[in-house]
Parts: C-alpha cells; sequence; structure tokens
C-alpha cells in the first residue's frame, strides 16, 4: 500500500476534525488509517517502514567511523528499542534517521543509506526539512520553550503554517489528550510550560512532537532525566502511542526496552551486533556480546 | 509512488531562500573584514601619497635653499640656548650679589613710570612752562606760573608717592628696610622734564655697575658673538622665501594661466577680461625653474658664512673669558657650569652644521630613504608655516609613548591586584560590588575625564609640586598644569577597567584544580594566588596588558585635553623629571589638526600617515596578545 | 600570618583606592554640576548654547545676559550704560542643541549597528561552519576592537564624510557630486556626492566603532539559548531559519536588549570620531529645524545635517574657549548631564545583564 492514499485520509481526518467537535480518543476509533493499516499488518510479518543499509556514518568527515555496517530494517507500527552501552552509537543512528546530524558540519554519512517509507532521504532531492516534519524526535534532556504549554504544543503546527486558531487549539488538544497530559493541564494552557513537573515537561515534549502527526517517532533515551514514577508515566504512554506511530527509542534501561518495544537492537562499538523480538534478544540472544549485555556483565 | 519529503524550498532567480537568508547573514559578518579592509584601503591611499609629496616638498626645501639656511639657522639657535643658561646665570648673580642696588633700580623705573603715567598733565604743564620761562626769563608773570606748575607738580608727585605700591615696585623684595623710604623721599630731587635720577638711583646706579660691570660684559659679549652669523642668515632666509614661493607658483602656472583665460572668456565686463587676460600673460610659464641661476647667491655667500663661523668662535671663546671664574651667586654658578658642560657639544654640531653649509648643493639629489626617516624620526613637526612644514613624528611619538608608559606604570599594578582581590581573595558580597563599580569607571567618558584633568587633577598635582617638603621629587615644581603625567594618571584610571576585566577572565579561566591541590598542600590563600594562580594566568596578564597598552595608546580626548598640547621632544635631561612637562600625541595631533586641513594636502596625508601609524601599533598589540593567548592557553 | 594580612590589605586597598578615585571623580563633577542644573532649571536643558555678554551697568553691578536677550536690550534701552562689555562664547543658553544631536547619532548609530551586529552574530553562532572564513571574521571582530577610536574618525571622514560614491536625495545636487539622477515624479534629485558633515557619517561612524561590542554581546546572547531549543525546533520540521526567528531569537532578545544598551553606552561617551564626522561647535538651529524638502528628500536632507553634540561641546567649552569664571556654570552642568545620562545607560546595562543572567533557567 502506497502512502499517498494514507495521507489524503490523513488530511480528510483532519477536516473531519473541523467538523467533530470533540475528536475521538485513538484507543477507542482509531481515527488515523494508518494505525488501521498497522493494525493488519502488525501481526503478520511486520511490513518495513526504515530500511536502513549497509550504513556507515563519521562525525569527522569520514576519518573514523561512528557507526558501520549497519543494516536493520525498523517495521511499522510497532517499538523499536536500540540498546548498547554508552558511546556505540545507538543515538547516532536514531538522529541519522531525522537527519539531525546534518547539524553538525563535520557529520558525514560515509557509504550506505536509509530509506523512509521507500524514499532514500539523503536523496539530493530530499528536503531533511519535510523529513523532520514527518519523523518527530523527543530529546534526552526536556526542552519545552519557555512558552506557554499551549504554545509548546501547537509549535510545530504553526511553524508549517498553520494559523487558523481553531485547528490549532483542536490539534493541541488531541496531541495533550495523546500524550496523556490533557487532564493535567486543560485549565493552564496558557501559564508557562517551565512550571510543570520533569516528566509533564517532557511528555509536553512529546505532545509537541506528535501534534504535526508524524510518521515515526524518535525517542532518545526520553526517561533518563525523569524519576521512576515520570519514567513509568512515559513508558505507558509510550505504549499507547504505538498504536497510532512507529516508534524507535533509545534506552539505557534494559527493563524500559523489554516493558516497551516489540523489538530490540543491539549496538556495540559502532555495530549492529543483534536485532529481533524483545523477547528474544533478552530471552535467548544468539550473540555472546548481546548475552553479556543483557545480563549485567558490563555496560 | 509519489515522492516523499520532496522539497518545497521556494526559489528566486534560482537562489533558495533559507540560502538566501543565510547569505544575507554572511554579508553581514563579512562586512567586519570589508571595513577592515577598507580602513586599510582608506588610511593607506591618503598615507602613501604622503612619501612622494613629502619627499618632493623637501626637494624643494633643499633646492630653494631653505635647507642652507636652516643650517646656519640651527647654529644661532644652538647659540640662543646658550644665552638664555648665560641671561639665567647673569640674573641671578645681580640678583645675589648686587640685589639690593638692582632693588632700587627696578623700584624707581617703577615710580617714574607710575609718575609719567598719573602726572603727565602736570609734567607737560610744567615742562611748558619752564620752556616759555627760557624765553623770557625775567616776565614776573611767567615766573608765577612757572612755580606754580612746579608747585603743582609737586603736590602730584605726593600724590603718586602715597599711592605708589610697594609690592608692585619691589616684586622681588629686594629692597632693604628704609630704602622704600628714601627712595621715596628723593623722588623730590628727581626732575620729570630734564629726566635726571636722583643721586641715591645714580648711587645704586653707580654700584650695580661696579659689582656686575664684568658679567654684564661678558654677558653681552656672548650675545653679540653670533650677531654678523644671524644677520647673515636673517638676509639669506627672505632670498630663500623668493626662491621657494617663486618655484611653487611655477608649479600651478600652468594651471592658474588656464583658469585665467577661460576665466576672461567667460567674463561679461570687458575691464574685468582685460584684467584677466593681461594677468595671464604676465604668468611666465617656464620649462624648468632655473634654481641654478636663483640659488647662486648662497654660493656667494659661502665664504662670508665661512668667516663669520670662524668669527663667532673666536667672539664666543673672548666671551667666555670674559665671565668672571667665580661667581657669588651658587644659582649662576649653576648654570655657568652647565654653559660650559654643554659647550662642546654645542660647538660640535655648530662645526657640524658649518660643514654641511658648506657643503650644500640645491642639485644634490635628496635620497628617499633621507624623506622617509625624516617622517619617522624627523624631531620637528611645525605646520602652517611660512617657511617649510616639517613633518617628524617623533615629538608625537614620544609623547604618546611616555604617557601610555606612566598610564601603565599606574595601572597595571591597581587592576591586577584588584582582578587577584576580586577573583580570590574577595568574599562574596564584595565582588558583585566591584566587579559593576569597575564596569562604572570603565562607563565614564573620557572627554569627562579631561575636563576632570583641567579642572581639579591638573591644580592639584601643581599646588602639591610646589609644596616645600616635595621640592626633592624630580620634575617638582611643575611649570605647567597640564603635562604628562597629569594625562598618564587619567589614561591609567581609565585603563584599569580593560586590564581588570581581560585579568579577571585570565584568573578565571585556570583551572580550580591548581588551587585546590596547592590549598590541599597546606599553602596559604595568598601563596596559592602567588606561587600556582597568577604564574598560571601570566599569559593572561600579560595580554590584558598589552590590550590596556593599545587602549591607551589610541585614546583621543584626555590627551588632546589635558597633555599640554605643545609639540616638542619632551626634555629628557632632567631624568625622571620630564614627566612633568606638556607634550603633544599622535591621537591628540590628528583630533586638533584634522578638521582645519584641506583636503588632500600635504599635511592632510602626513595625518592619515599618523593615523595609519596608530592603525598598525593598534593591529600589532591585538595581534600579539592574541597569540599569547592562544598560545599559553591551559588546555 | 601577618605577611598573610599584609598582602591580602595591599590587594584590597589596590582595589578600593580605584573605586575611591573614580568615585571623587563622580563626586566632583556633581558637586559642580547639580548646582548649575538648579540654578537655571529646565532652561538649560530646554535652550541652545548661545553667547554669553557681561557688562557693568550704571550702578557698577555686574551684568550677565544671553545675547539675544542683550540685542533686545540694547534695543529697548539705547541709552543705557554699558561698561567692561565682554562677550564669552557658548556660555549662555542650555544644552538643547548637544543633547539632541547627541540623542540623533546614537540612535541612527544604533539602528545601523544593530541590525548588521546582530546578523553577523546570528551568522556567527548559527550559520557559521568551522573554516578560514569563521576564523577570519573573528579575526576582523577582534582587531576592529582593538583600533583607536580617532582612527575610526579619519576613516569615516574619508568615507563617509568625502567619498563622493554615497547617495543623498536633494533638491540642489552639489557641483561635486559624481553620478545624478533625477527622481521621476518629482522635481529633486538622487545625488552620488557623499554626506558631508552630517548626522548620517558620524553615526555610521559610530556604528562600526561599537560594532564588535554588539557582536560579542549578541552572540553571548545567543550562545545562553540552549542547543536544545533549536533541536526541538528543527526536528519538528522548522527550517534553520525559523527556528532561529521562533526557538532563538525570543530568548536572546534580553541579552541583545543588554547588548544595545551597552553599545549605547559606549557610543554616546565618545568624542573622537564625531569630531569631524558629524559634530560642529556651533550651530543655531536643531536639524528638523533646517531640514528642507518632504518625505524621503526631508529625511535625506535631516540625515545629511551637521549637529552639535554633547561630547564635543564639552570639549569645546572646556579647551577651546578662553576660560574665565562665566563659562565655567556651562562646561561643569553640560559635564554633569552628560555623565549622568551616560551612567544611567551604564547602570542600566550592568543592571540588565545582572538579572538576564540570573534569569538563565532554561
Amino acid at each position: 500500500m502506497s502512502f499517498v492514499p494514507q495521507l489524503n485520509e490523513r488530511s480528510m481526518n483532519e477536516i473531519n476534525f473541523d467538523a467533530t467537535p470533540e475528536p475521538a480518543l485513538p484507543a477507542e476509533i482509531p481515527v488515523m488509517s494508518p494505525a488501521k493499516s498497522r493494525g493488519t499488518e502488525g501481526k503478520e510479518a511486520a511490513k518495513s517502514l526504515i530500511e536502513i543499509e549497509d550504513l556507515g556514518f563519521s562525525y569527522d568527515l569520514g576519518q573514523t567511523e561512528t557507526l558501520r555496517n549497519i543494516t536493520l530494517s525498523i517495521p511499522k507500527g510497532q517499538v523499536t528499542s536500540f540498546i548498547g552501552p554508552s558511546g556505540c552509537g545507538k543515538s547516532t543512528l536514531l538522529r541519522c534517521l531525522n537527519r539531525m546530524n546534518d547539524l553538525i558540519d563535520t557529520a558525514k554519512v560515509t557509504r550506505g543509506k536509509i530509506k523512509i517509507m521507500g524514499q532514500d532521504i539523503h536523496a539530493a532531492d530530499v528536503d531533511p526539512i519535510e523529513l523532520r516534519k514527518r519523523v518527530g524526535m523527543v530529546f534526552q534532556k526536556y526542552n519545552p520553550f519557555p512558552k506557554s504549554i499551549f504554545e509548546n504544543a501547537a509549535y510545530g503546527m504553526r511553524i508549517q503554517g498553520v494559523k487558523s486558531q481553531k485547528v490549532l487549539a483542536e490539534a493541541v488538544e488531541r496531541a495533550l489528550k495523546q500524550s496523556a497530559l490533557w487532564d493535567e493541564v486543560k485549565d493552564r494552557l496558557n501559564s508557562s510550560a517551565l512550571g510543570l513537573s520533569g516528566g509533564q515537561q517532557q511528555r509536553l515534549c512529546i505532545a509537541r512532537a506528535i501534534a504535526v502527526q508524524p510518521e515515526i517517532i524518535l525517542m532518545d533515551e526520553p526517561c533518563s532525566a525523569l524519576d521512576p514514577i515520570a519514567t513509568a508515566r512515559i513508558e505507558e504512554l509510550i505504549t499507547d502511542l504505538k498504536e497510532n506511530y512507529t516508534i524507535v527509542i533509545v534506552t539505557h534501561n534494559m527493563q524500559q526496552a523489554t516493558r516497551v518495544s516489540a523489538r530490540t537492537a543491539f549496538f556495540y562499538l559502532g555495530e549492529l551486533i543483534e536485532v529481533g523480538p524483545t523477547t528474544k534478544i533478552f530471552g535467548n540472544p544468539s550473540k555472546k556480546q548481546t548475552e553479556d549485555y543483557v545480563s549485567g556483565r558490563f555496560g | 509512488m509519489a515522492k516523499q519529503f520532496e522539497k518545497r524550498d521556494r526559489r528566486f532567480l534560482g537562489i533558495g531562500v533559507q540560502s538566501a537568508i543565510k547569505g544575507f547573514f554572511g554579508g553581514n559578518a563579512l562586512l567586519s573584514i570589508a571595513i577592515l579592509l577598507l580602513i586599510c584601503v582608506f588610511l593607506g591611499k591618503e598615507a602613501f601619497l604622503f612619501f612622494p609629496d613629502h619627499h618632493k616638498g623637501l626637494q624643494l626645501y633643499r633646492k630653494s635653499g631653505q635647507e642652507y639656511v636652516d643650517g646656519m639657522k640651527r647654529q644661532v639657535e644652538d647659540h640662543a640656548d646658550l644665552n638664555s643658561l648665560m641671561a639665567q646665570a647673569y640674573f641671578a648673580e645681580k640678583a645675589d650679589i648686587a640685589g639690593r642696588e638692582w632693588g632700587v633700580v627696578d623700584a624707581f623705573g617703577y615710580l617714574v613710570d607710575l609718575a609719567e603715567d598719573e602726572g603727565e598733565d602736570e609734567i607737560d604743564a610744567w615742562a611748558d612752562a619752564r620752556e616759555e620761562l627760557e624765553d623770557a626769563e625775567e616776565d614776573a608773570e611767567v615766573k608765577r606760573a612757572e612755580s606754580e606748575a612746579r608747585a603743582a607738580w609737586g603736590e602730584k608727585l605726593g600724590e603718586i608717592l602715597a599711592k605708589a605700591d610697594r609690592a608692585e615696585a619691589d616684586r622681588f623684595g629686594r629692597l632693604e628696610a628704609g630704602e622704600w623710604e628714601r627712595l621715596k623721599a628723593s623722588m623730590a630731587e628727581w626732575d620729570p622734564v630734564e629726566e635726571e635720577p636722583p643721586a641715591f638711583v645714580v648711587q645704586a646706579e653707580k654700584d650695580l655697575k661696579a659689582k656686575m660691570g664684568t658679567f654684564e660684559a661678558a654677558r653681552n659679549a656672548f650675545a653679540a658673538a653670533v650677531g654678523p652669523l644671524n644677520d647673515l642668515k636673517e638676509t639669506l632666509r627672505g632670498k630663500a622665501m623668493v626662491v621657494k614661493e617663486e618655484a611653487e607658483a611655477d608649479l600651478t602656472a600652468v594651471a592658474r594661466k588656464k583658469a585665467l583665460v577661460e576665466g576672461a572668456a567667460a567674463s561679461t565686463n570687458s575691464e574685468d577680461r582685460q584684467r584677466r587676460l593681461d594677468e595671464a600673460a604676465a604668468i611666465v610659464i617656464r620649462e624648468k625653474f632655473p634654481f641654478a641661476e636663483r640659488t647662486e647667491v648662497f654660493y656667494e655667500s659661502k665664504p662670508e658664512h665661512a668667516r663669520l663661523a670662524a668669527e663667532y668662535l673666536v667672539a664666543l671663546k673672548a666671551a667666555m673669558e670674559l665671565v668672571p671664574r667665580a661667581p657669588g651667586s651658587k644659582e649662576a654658578e649653576a648654570r655657568l657650569t652647565q654653559i660650559r658642560s654643554e659647550l662642546p657639544d654645542v660647538l660640535q654640531d655648530f662645526s657640524r652644521n658649518s660643514v654641511m653649509v658648506q657643503e650644500w648643493r640645491h642639485d644634490k639629489p635628496y635620497g628617499w630613504w633621507r624623506s622617509i626617516s625624516a617622517f619617522f624620526f624627523g624631531k620637528d613637526w611645525v605646520t602652517n608655516s611660512s617657511w617649510h612644514d616639517f613633518f617628524g613624528l617623533l615629538p608625537l611619538f614620544t609623547g604618546s609613548l611616555l604617557i601610555s608608559v606612566i598610564a601603565l606604570m599606574v595601572a597595571v599594578p591597581f587592576a591586577v591586584s584588584a582582578a587577584i582581590y576580586v577573583n580570590q581573595l574577595a568574599r562574596r558580597w564584595e565582588q558583585t560590588i566591584i566587579k559593576p563599580a569597575i564596569e562604572f569607571v570603565q562607563a565614564i567618558p573620557s572627554v569627562v575625564l579631561g575636563f576632570f584633568g583641567i579642572m581639579v587633577l591638573g591644580t592639584f598635582l601643581r599646588e602639591l609640586s610646589q609644596v616645600e617638603a616635595l621640592s626633592w621629587v624630580p620634575g617638582f615644581p611643575m611649570a605647567e598644569r597640564l603635562n604628562i603625567l597629569n594625562a598618564g594618571l587619567l589614561l591609567g584610571l581609565m585603563a584599569v577597567p580593560t586590564i581588570f576585566t581581560l585579568c579577571e577572565d585570565a584568573l578565571n579561566n585556570v583551572p580550580r584544580a591548581f588551587g585546590e591541590a596547592s590549598l590541599a598542600l597546606g599553602a596559604s590563600k595568598l601563596q596559592t594566588v602567588w606561587r600556582v594562580i597568577a604564574p598560571a594566568a601570566a599569559s593572561g596578564i600579560l595580554a590584558a596588558v598589552l590590550l590596556g597598552f593599545g587602549r591607551v595608546i589610541g585614546e583621543t580626548m584626555v590627551v588632546l585635553l589635558v597633555a599640554g598640547n605643545k609639540i616638542a621632544i619632551p626634555d629628557f635631561s632632567e631624568g625622571i623629571g620630564v614627566i612633568t612637562q606638556p607634550a603633544h600625541t599622535m591621537t591628540g595631533i590628528i583630533a586638533q589638526e584634522t578638521g582645519e586641513v584641506d583636503k588632500g594636502s600635504l599635511h592632510w596625508r602626513a595625518l592619515f600617515m599618523v593615523g595609519l601609524i596608530l592603525f598598525v601599533i593598534s593591529l600589532f598589540l591585538n595581534w600579539t596578545a592574541q597569540r599569547i593567548i592562544h598560545r599559553f592557553r591551559i588546555a | 600570618m601577618w605577611r598573610d594580612l599584609t598582602g591580602y590589605a595591599i590587594f584590597a586597598f589596590c582595589t578600593y583606592f580605584v573605586l575611591l578615585c573614580a568615585f571623587y571623580i563622580f563626586f566632583d563633577i556633581t558637586a559642580k554640576g547639580l548646582p548649575v542644573l538648579m540654578d537655571k532649571g529646565t532652561d538649560f536643558l530646554t535652550k541652545s548654547p548661545e553667547t554669553l555678554v557681561v557688562f557693568k551697568d550704571e550702578a557698577d553691578e555686574i551684568v550677565q545676559m544671553p545675547m539675544s536677550e542683550y540685542s533686545v536690550f540694547r534695543k529697548d534701552n539705547p541709552a543705557a550704560v554699558i561698561r567692561d562689555e565682554h562677550t564669552h562664547s557658548y556660555s549662555a543658553g542650555g544644552i538643547m542643541g548637544p543633547l539632541v544631536g547627541t540623542a540623533l547619532l546614537v540612535i541612527v548609530c544604533m539602528l545601523v549597528a544593530l541590525t548588521t551586529g546582530v546578523a553577523t552574530a546570528i551568522f556567527l553562532n548559527e550559520y557559521a561552519r568551522k573554516g578560514r572564513f569563521l576564523n577570519l571574521v573573528r579575526l576582523a571582530i577582534m582587531n576592529l576592537a582593538g583600533v583607536p577610536s580617532i582612527v575610526f574618525g579619519l576613516f569615516g571622514l574619508g568615507v563617509f564624510c568625502l567619498w563622493p560614491w554615497l547617495p543623498v536625495l536633494t533638491y540642489e545636487p552639489s557641483e561635486s557630486a559624481v553620478l545624478v539622477f533625477a527622481v521621476p515624479f518629482t522635481d529633486g534629485w538622487l545625488s552620488f556626492q557623499g554626506w558631508g558633515t552630517s548626522i548620517l557619517a558620524g553615526g555610521f561612524t559610530l556604528a562600526i566603532m561599537v560594532l564588535p561590542v554588539i557582536i560579542t554581546a549578541c552572540e553571548e546572547a545567543l550562545k545562553a539559548v540552549p542547543m536544545g531549543f533549536r533541536e526541538a525546533a528543527m526536528a519538528l520540521g522548522a527550517t534553520k531559519w525559523q527556528a532561529i526567528r521562533t526557538a532563538v531569537l525570543p530568548y536572546a532578545k534580553p541579552g541583545i536588549m543588554t547588548a544595545s544598551i551597552l553599545g549605547v553606552t559606549r557610543v554616546a561617551g565618545e568624542t573622537a570620531p564625531i569630531m569631524f564626522t558629524a559634530a560642529l561647535a556651533h550651530k543655531g538651529a536643531l536639524p528638523w529645524q533646517e531640514a528642507k524638502g518632504s518625505g524621503l528628500f526631508w529625511l535625506s536632507d535631516f540625515l545629511t545635517q551637521s549637529v552639535q553634540a554633547l561630547p564635543y561641546h564639552i570639549y569645546t567649552v572646556s579647551a577651546r574657549i578662553p576660560q574665565s569664571e562665566y563659562t565655567e556654570p556651562m562646561q561643569s552642568g553640560s559635564v554633569f548631564v552628560f555623565m549622568l545620562l551616560v551612567m544611567i545607560f551604564a547602570g542600566l546595562s550592568i543592571y540588565l545583564r545582572g538579572r538576564y543572567r540570573k534569569n538563565l533557567k532554561w
């Protein structure tokens, strides 16, 4: 199935929002058709949404490779975890997926390619801006803007030129509901986001990312700066969100990987060691290094 | 399948909006480079056009014979320096050994002036009456009138004497007790018509002559020694001036003629047209100015100069013989010793100048190197002169340098100490007060500091320097209120914040571990600062001092207002006391003269050249400071 | 122990001595200037400088009058006894002209300096890649910061006043114009004749001088905005410029404000760069009273007027006219007002920066 009709359906959904005063919660009615299609496909051999082929990546114009020979496919509609010891390249790979590494002057893809929805994202005519609109990202350190909660959630829409207050309000409400923050903040949408607790701020960041309705959400250790309770809320949220989005999460916390993800990829020293269903990686890894790592012998 | 993530960047003329925005910002950044280059170009252009013009000017200076005359002028001027020392010695001696007599003569002079001034009518009346009396001696009427006039004068004299101010008459307090009264009493003898001094004064004059006669003769002989040479110089000077003016007029002759002819053509008034045409016809256009012919007079005067120079040496020697060996006054003795010690140098200069004069040839080519060094090492900056403009950097550079050095000597200890104190020793609340306070100091406008220097500091320093107990300080008492020291102190205050801030940064950059390691070994806080932290920050502190130096040498308003603006190399003979003299500076001269100079003139270009030198100095200091910081940065 | 104490005392003495000197200067100038201001009242701020006439009237009383008042007085009382009359330039009236001139120079300067300064800072901090160009720009900025202000004055004189390739709009092009275009639909001309001694030339000269200060301070403000803001914006599909505009500049704004006030402090206190580019010792009318034309022509004429400026006025009254007791009130008053103005801006910039640094909590 091509993506074009899905996009159409999505824009129709937006129109529907205009008509429906209270948009249905995604849990009850799959609002977006991608989710529906994921639902049907997810059970079978998941169709891969991201294809990484023999990727090599360097931070210093190719002198040393931070990532080597990464070949990996990430299925649609699932949560995939990247695990591995510090410096193994998992965050780097994540940032390759929406070309955030472009912001670093000397970063360079040395070989291989990444295809998202079938499109090589490093092709000359690909606009990283357009890519990032579809591949959202949540960062390790929650970074809401020092604006109101509403403005934070609406930021992405505003960037894309949405001016209508009504559309914005609805999108914000939906995003906040999806990120399970609505009930906590609905009475103070206009107060500063910096007044929220850490966990709330991170959930606001997630809301900000999903407000523009990306296909994919990349999460770079989203809980590392949070306390255990807030972490639990985020994990719950991730579980909810996977209904609608493809999520790739980098985590240090192996329990977190087992709790939230369907598939896990283990990286070590810039190479992909093993990838597979989370239960297999943690229960019965096929590689020695993986076993050593998941059993806490190093890392 | 439609392409994903396709570029949506709007483009205009093939340039993306994003790259256009980036280009805009980059262009602004480029501006700073462009400005720096433009400064180089604009200053450089004017400045480097300076040298050819300057060279030409100096060539004309030689060709017109001005150089020849200036050779003699230097001889005369050197003598004048000695002569003023001689005069000082003479007056010191006079005051010391014949003070009373001098006082009497002076006071008498004052009284005469006063009487002639105030009693003018009476004196005239009496004079007239006496004249009439001479013609008609027997006429009783006339006789009576004469005696009336005399009485009137006598009365007036009494009035005048009552009014006479002793302090004014005897300003130096030379009169002895009772002499003022005696002098006033003797004034009755004074005949205002014949102007015969009273016997009392005559006696004083006689005594004065007896005591000072030889010295006076020596002094007069000394002063007169250079007379003939000076006369020759003056005659030739006028001639050289004419040659120069004509030669300069020749340079513009073609242009002037053309302008006059054009003006005549445009003129509607026939009279005016004729006048212009006549004027134009009067302008002779010569292929080449006949310097050889016009300077013949100088060649002809060479033998005379040689003769006069020889005579001068003889006369000088004779005059020195006349000078008393053992003068009564210490001051006079000191001056005479000074003359004797300077004499060999002066004579050496004299013979060197003689050689120069004798060897002068108008057609000797003027070397490029000489004209360039005449700018960089020239000792005179003389402009707007009818004779010849000299553009010598040395007096300005010396002034700038002296003032900057003093400023740094004041500022560095204070600024570095303050930085160490604030960074290492002060309590927290002190830091939060002192740092902004010092920034406040930085914000004081320089013209305000200059004003303070004129109004307060100058007066204070001069009064301080006149305190008896401080007379041992070199240069005290200071003659000028506005001088190097005053400017240096104010600039020092100005430099403190710059040096302080940079030093503080340097101290901040010293890793905490250094200090902690030292403290952990049992060193005291001060030892740690002194042995560990300050050395580690030394390169930063050095860079701060260099940048402070750059700030000080480039400062304009304070030196313009306070340095005294005397264009001369300060006299270093007094050692450190030189700092109490006035000076001019490179920045000051630009500020003072640029506004009043024609664009494109030699003077204008000279000022731009000075600006270029300032620019180069500041670049050099900046660059060196950056190199130091870069090189010794602690990783 | 006592050695430590002496050392400590010496360091403390050096620090406080400097502050004491500066404080004494403030005190002295205030003590002399404040009474003048009190005495003359608002007239001092709302009148322009004029010549002071001092004479003795029939009762041998010394009378002081501004020139304008004096001429009226003479006309009204032709028979008045006037003895020992003498005049003192610039010693009567107030400092309206210089104040206005300084304000205009500062405004033009800050408009120019802030635009280029902020743009340069954005380039350096957001766009520039490490490399030769960036190093060159930084080197240029650092060196520009050390150039003496009088050299900027010479440069401004050469470029902004005398270089003929700078355009003005005028009804009467100068004879020395190098290129003249008729402006359609008006009877005016776009004339390339240089700016002459003018607000524009002075403002640009000052702007170039203050540029390094503004750039450095703006860069500091931009650096203080966390990287996370840019990343978050970019990750949401913002273009680089959108990210800068919406996620960087709003949070750098207080810092940029501080930078601009710091710039004002620097610029307002400078004399050397405007001595030959903008300032005149005497100017009868205020710039808007002399500007002719309408619309852009008026603006052009307005901006190419020369002005009096407060620091230059101080230089004139304290060093270029003969000094006497009658010139002193003008000197002290001007210096006091000037110092007060600059100090207010300096204080504001220090305060704002302190507050701004404290409030950085993201």
